[in-house]
């Protein structure tokens, strides 16, 4: 009796684990925002610190966050550019951009959205090319912290 | 099967979280008049013993939600309050935030925000620019009226007369190009276009392009600027980062 009843558990185990399995397996694969299992994955239109610290080119840094998280602390050559103050801000970007320079908009974290906005936004007005760097401002601090370069000033 | 069914339906009594949400996604459409979206997500205590807010993060940085009740005993509700600023923002607008609590059956839940903000027209590109020397062919501006209503356009405006936009009527209210000529690339110049359309009526909207002579030189990035330079973050303030 106590033999069948282990046997019928583990059997209903088995059918509980194979059914929760195929949606996880399915959400794992097709869910919009599944998460990565390599750190450095890429989202389209992202570009790693290291990456950007490497280009020859100087790079015009665009802060995507709010005026109140520019103003406690940003890198010092990053223009500020929001969907808050768009109109108003977008020219400066302008006056600062060269025909080919990269455009590098940073934002909050990795859930940050405002920096994918921006990026779009500033891409449909004409300017090319525009990345989105991976893991935003805490990257920077980070890099910043260990004493390293975070990019070429573009206010050459 | 019949036992499968009924240990399913068990576990996932188990595993429910106490906190439950009347709504895990709300969707808006504001009208053009709207400065702000207000989404109100209401909650309840199912479980039999009290559920605490801890934290809540926002996808954004655009908002600050607040709670009226951090602390739920079994059977009471609350209300979180999320004030979306619209800003200069158009078009589809998604947030998220993620709710975190002590309940170990639902430690952290994602709500969403959708938005459909009103878009009055596409202007591609709404930046034009040539470099100084390069030939002053003209270059155009696609304007669609992406509005469920027509728009007619009136007229176009330039700051700087040595750059000359011109309107030009494709499909009236629907589709229009500028099409935008400078005088000369001689020199560095730089043109905010503004577009004057009829709509909406009582307060007729204008809308901005820019139109550029670049100059070269300092931005050619030549052997020089391309040697990286070391640069700073400015130091965040005590009180806090980001």
């Amino acid at each position: 009796m106590r033999h069948w009843f282990q046997q019928e558990v583990a059997r209903q185990g088995a059918w509980l684990c194979a059914l929760a399995l195929a949606p996880a397996l399915l959400a794992g694969w097709l869910h919009p925002q599944k998460a990565s299992w390599d750190p450095n994955a890429l989202r389209e239109g992202e570009v790693l610190l290291g990456t950007v610290r490497g280009w020859p080119a100087a790079v015009l840094w665009v802060d995507g966050r709010s005026r109140k998280e520019y103003d406690r602390g940003h890198l010092p050559e990053a223009l500020l550019l929001n969907e808050d103050e768009w109109e108003e801000l977008l020219d400066a970007v302008l006056d600062g951009w060269s025909p080919g320079q990269p455009v590098v908009v940073y934002c909050d974290d990795r859930q940050c959205q405002a920096s994918r906005h921006v990026a779009e936004r500033l891409r449909a007005t004409g300017v090319a090319p525009v990345y989105i760097l991976k893991g935003g401002w805490q990257a920077l601090e980070r890099e910043v912290a260990q004493g390293n370069g975070v990019g070429q000033d573009h206010r050459s | 099967m019949k036992q499968v069914l009924l240990i399913l339906t068990l576990a996932s009594t188990h595993a429910m979280a106490q906190l439950s949400w009347d709504n895990r996604q709300l969707d808006f459409h504001p009208t053009l008049n709207d400065t702000n979206v207000v989404a109100r997500f209401t909650y309840k205590n199912m479980g039999t013993t009290v559920v605490n807010i801890k934290d809540v993060k926002v996808s954004c940085g655009c908002m600050a939600p607040t709670f009226d009740k951090k602390a739920l005993g079994p059977g009471e509700n609350g209300v979180m309050t999320a004030n979306f600023n619209i800003g200069q923002r158009t078009g589809f607008q998604q947030s998220h935030f993620y709710v975190q609590t002590d309940d170990p059956q639902g430690p952290v839940t994602q709500l969403t925000m959708r938005m459909y903000l009103p878009e009055l027209v596409k202007i591609t590109p709404s930046f034009v620019y040539w470099q100084v020397g390069e030939t002053n062919a003209p270059k155009t501006m696609n304007v669609e009226v992406v509005y469920a209503s027509p728009i007619n356009l009136l007229s176009v405006d330039t700051t700087n007369d040595r750059v000359f936009p011109k309107l030009v009527t494709i499909k009236p209210g629907k589709s229009y190009q500028i099409v935008v000529t400078p005088e000369s690339t001689v020199q560095a110049a730089s043109a905010r276009i503004k577009i004057r359309s009829d709509f909406p009526k009582d307060r007729p909207r204008s809308f901005s392009a820019r139109a550029d002579i670049k100059a070269l030189g300092g931005k050619e990035f030549t052997a020089q600027e391309r040697t990286p330079r070391r640069s700073r973050a400015t130091a965040p303030k005590k009180d806090g980062g980001t």
